[in-house]
């Protein structure tokens, strides 16, 4: 088994362990980690799949392709436990700007 | 190719027992410590496979923002678990759709015998990045990805920041935030920081700097630059990040905007968009390395205020509601 | 020339955004109509000359061509996009700027104008883009503002459907950069003319394929990954519900063609289009049902968009059945797409137009309302003339272009749900009309309307109709790089 196959093999496990974490749990938070779980998996996948052993150069474009990933998938975390926090404080019912919607 | 070590299988099942760790433990706190350590983790397996830069972002933003931004919420959060779903297993979308992908990956693993018939993936594109690498300013391949032959993606990247920045500034309560710490003055972590956050500036400053030739850059600096904000924070209970001030909204958008001024001046000389002629490139990528540096990690300091309500939105300023004792 | 102004499109909104941050409120206004207008103008501009020239172009970015470089891909299908987005996004700018009021001129609620334009310059990226990473990266900057932007009214209710709504994209962003990823594994390109050129059916492929789709039909809410899409799209603000709607899904719907015609093509000619077929009958059928007996206007039109959404998919099946077939496939689902766009951004505006003058959108309330607010039901009704598919409106073009397709071919199921969905339109839209074209008592004097809800409104609500009758034009710059040549 070659480096590369044996990360793309946990990438793909990682990947269908943060699924099963976003169906067995409904927490928010759980969710969020859930998620960043399956994104990692992901990047592992790709990043598994540039390497090229251990005299060649790795591809550098998939590597880029994961930071700009990593960026947008913690950009999206962030977003998402900013919301987790305004919904503990915004009640059902409570009309906290006063829209008419 | 290379055949995997003990030391590669070993590293591997400890990603997977980790990342059970994070999905299956039943308190939600020790949950999010062992996502922080799955993190460094991966970190680890960023190195093995040949990506420090990855590594470094990894363990910067991943591991080390986030987590943070995950241990606050959960403070912040207490005993009252938020969650959207009445049971455990509801018929929503959320669960239909992993169950289809799961399906999926399961059906196609068992009937392709996938990775007995994976095919070794091609050259991609490392040659044409290496023959051209000369003319891209730097001589860090994944720089020169990002900050010049993928310039663009990078640049709306930076745009994704930018907007979870605005989407927080929109969702922020219009009046002044009121934080009352309750946490005792901590005078060891106090010192701490003082002694660490000029070190961890300087470091932010070299991972930029350094970013051209070995691994680092704009992403990984602006996060060490967050990193220092988000500890001067913890040692501060009682500091509130103010971003009414004309300076912490240009810093907000300087990646942003650094960008968008180089590339019209690509244009305006009669060069593509975000093209950097091969002399200036050099200079090109690090004015906007540099501008992102500081927009990543005022807006990474700026998420974790805000997580802990103690950002003062900019909002307050344009509403004239000045604090009249 | 074009390629400057290509770029004109997607900087100006970026610009307005980062300048909006910065200024007073008069100043704010000015920015946001003289960026509007820009980008009005320049797409009028592409459009123009995309269709005199008759040539698809390759923008090189960064000075590097493909593989190694972006490009951007402007081909007619791009062009009349970003024509149809250019307009639909001013109308929601001034209606925004009328509805919002007062209350948006200081505090928390300034910020939507920034988010806004970020989100205009994404779309317009997002149509122009040639690469399928970079269309990740576009389709995730819409997502996370249109998340955002649910949120704005800050209630219980909102910030669940945001969440709700951000888990679910956030799978969808995933699931299709893991496809993505195997493409690029694959074939060493992520340029979408350079993957067509390479794609042949073997494991990786499909799952790729696979992948993708699941991503994308998440976003556009294809049955039974709809449920996240109603609560989002209702219990936003008006001006956020008609951009959704309207824009951000015939974004994800638009990468379905593009994708599916390019990349995907030769998967187009297997039986997998059946399933998509099954699941967009379904959307249809579920989706109309439900618009039938909700209770609240904005519910009724967010579950038309799902109804609508299905037709997307439910002349896939066709394409198998020939190039002829295909192509009409092909030109009608896109006419439909546009002029649904139009016309469901109209049936929202109108039910915000009326929520600013009756502070609410409850059906049974509404009795009489119509001799209040003549014009409001009247661009209600004509955009629901297009939503049902009835002539002279461009989404009747749309439907019998795909009806002579599935006709053809021999597919009366589909055609039996093609009408049933009309039928059911039909009534969703007549029960809300009839409702309030009752006459009632209320010898109250109505508020009148503020004309600039009404004018945008109106403008967007006469668009599919003019769709309709002056339908030369659009399609002749559709063909301009259409896979299938010219409409037979």
């Amino acid at each position: 088994m070659t480096v590369a196959l044996l990360y793309s093999i946990t990438g793909f496990l990682l990947f269908l362990m943060g699924i099963c974490g976003l169906i067995f749990r409904s927490s928010l938070i759980r969710r969020a980690l859930a998620l960043n779980i399956t994104a990692s998996g992901i990047f592992l996948f790709i990043v598994a799949q540039a390497y090229k052993g251990e005299s060649a150069l790795p591809d550098p474009v998939p590597h880029g392709l994961v930071l700009t990933g990593i960026v947008i998938g913690a950009s999206a975390t962030a977003l998402m436990i900013y919301l987790i926090g305004v919904l503990r404080y915004v009640s059902p019912g409570d009309n906290d700007s006063g829209e008419e919607e | 190719m290379a055949a995997a070590t003990p030391s590669d299988i070993l590293l591997c099942l400890l990603i997977l027992s980790l990342a059970l760790g994070v999905l299956g433990d039943a308190n939600p706190f020790r949950g999010v410590i062992i996502f922080i350590v799955f993190g460094l983790v991966m970190a680890l397996s960023w190195t093995r496979l040949d990506a420090p830069d990855l590594a470094l972002a990894e363990a910067a933003l991943g591991a080390g923002v986030i987590g943070v931004l995950f241990l606050v919420a959960l403070r912040k959060q207490g005993e009252k678990d938020v969650s959207l779903a009445t049971q455990r297993l509801r018929l929503n979308s959320v669960t239909i759709i992993s169950g289809l992908l799961l399906i999926v990956f399961i059906v196609y693993l068992g009937a392709l015998g996938v990775f007995s018939a994976w095919k070794t993936p091609g050259k991609g594109l490392v040659e044409p990045v290496y023959e051209s690498l000369h003319l891209t300013g730097v001589s860090n391949p994944v720089t020169a990805v990002i900050l010049n032959y993928r310039a663009y993606d990078t640049f709306l990247e930076i745009g994704v920041l930018y907007l979870v920045m605005l989407s927080v500034f929109a969702l922020q309560p219009d009046e002044k935030a009121k934080f009352t710490s309750t946490e005792q003055y901590d005078r060891m972590l106090r010192s701490y920081a003082r002694g660490i956050v000029p070190f961890m500036v300087l470091a932010a400053g070299y991972l930029l700097w350094a970013g051209a030739f070995r691994p680092g850059g704009a992403f990984q600096a602006g996060a060490m630059l967050g990193g220092a904000g988000i500890l001067l924070h913890l040692s501060r209970p009682a500091m509130l990040l103010d971003m009414r001030g004309l300076v912490a909204r240009l810093s907000l958008v300087a990646g942003f905007f650094s960008f968008c001024i180089l590339g019209i001046l690509a244009m305006l000389y009669g060069f593509d968009f975000l093209q950097w002629p091969s002399h200036l490139a050099k200079h090109a990528i690090l004015t906007v390395e540099t501008a992102s540096t500081l927009s990543i990690g005022l807006t990474l300091t700026g998420l974790y205020a805000s997580v802990e309500r103690k950002l003062i939105s900019p909002a307050i300023f344009y509403s004239g509601e000045e604090d009249n004792p | 020339m074009t390629a400057h102004l290509v770029i004109t499109v997607v900087l100006v909104p970026i610009l307005a955004s980062i300048f909006t941050l910065f200024c007073g409120d008069m100043m704010r206004r000015v920015v946001c109509q003289i960026a509007g207008l820009t980008v009005l103008g320049s797409t009028c501009l592409i459009a123009y000359q995309t269709g005199h020239s008759r040539d698809v172009l390759n923008i090189v970015l960064s000075g590097w061509e493909a593989p190694l470089g972006i490009r951007l891909y402007l081909d007619g299908l791009s062009a009349l996009l970003l024509l149809t987005t250019a307009i639909i996004a001013v109308c929601i700018t001034f209606f925004a700027e009328a509805y919002f009021g007062v209350k948006a001129r200081s505090g928390r609620l300034t910020f939507f104008w920034p988010l806004w334009f970020l989100v205009w310059a994404a779309l317009n990226g997002l149509f122009l883009s040639g690469d399928v990473f970079n269309l990740y990266v576009t389709l995730e900057i819409i997502n996370l503002a249109a998340v955002a932007m649910v949120a704005l009214p800050r209630t219980h209710e909102s910030l669940k459907a945001a969440l709700n709504y951000l888990v679910i994209a956030f799978l969808g962003s995933l699931s299709y950069l893991f496809g993505v990823a195997i493409l690029y594994t694959s074939h060493g390109t992520l340029d979408i003319q350079l993957l067509a050129e390479l794609a042949g059916i073997d494991g990786p492929y499909i799952l790729a394929a696979v992948l993708i789709f699941i991503g994308l039909m998440i976003k556009t809410a294809l049955f039974p990954l709809h449920f996240w899409l109603p609560p989002a799209h209702a219990s936003a603000p008006t001006p956020v519900s008609a951009l959704l709607s309207g824009l951000v899904v015939t974004a994800s719907a638009y990468m379905i063609i593009r994708l599916g015609f390019t990349v995907f093509a030769p998967l187009m000619h297997t039986p997998l289009t059946l399933l998509l077929g099954v699941l967009g009958g379904l959307a249809v059928l579920w989706g109309s049902v439900h618009a039938l007996i909700q209770e609240r206007v904005k519910m009724v039109v967010a579950y038309s968009t799902v109804a609508q959404l299905g037709y997307v998919f439910l002349a896939l099946p066709v394409v198998v059945s020939g190039s002829d077939l295909a192509a009409m496939v092909w030109y009608g689902v896109l006419y439909f797409v546009i002029c649904h766009a139009c016309a469901k951004t109209a049936a929202f505006l109108a039910a915000g137009t009326l929520i600013n003058v009756v502070k609410h959108d409850r059906i049974a309330q509404l009795s009489g309302a119509a001799q209040h607010w003549p014009m409001v039901f009247m661009a209600f009704g004509m955009a629901g003339v297009n939503l049902i598919g009835l002539p002279p409106s461009g989404g009747f073009i749309g439907k019998w272009l795909m009806l002579q397709a599935m006709i053809n071919s021999g597919q009366w199921l589909l055609v039996l749900i093609l009408i049933a969905g009309s039928l059911l339109a039909a009534g969703y839209i007549f029960r809300v009309l009839g409702i309030a074209l009752q006459t009632s008592e209320d010898s109250r004097p109505p508020v009148p309307a503020p004309l600039q809800l009404t004018l945008t409104t109106m403008i967007l609500a006469v668009l599919p109709l003019l769709l309709g009758v002056f339908s030369q034009l659009p399609f002749s710059l559709l063909a301009v790089g259409s896979p299938f040549g010219a409409l037979p």
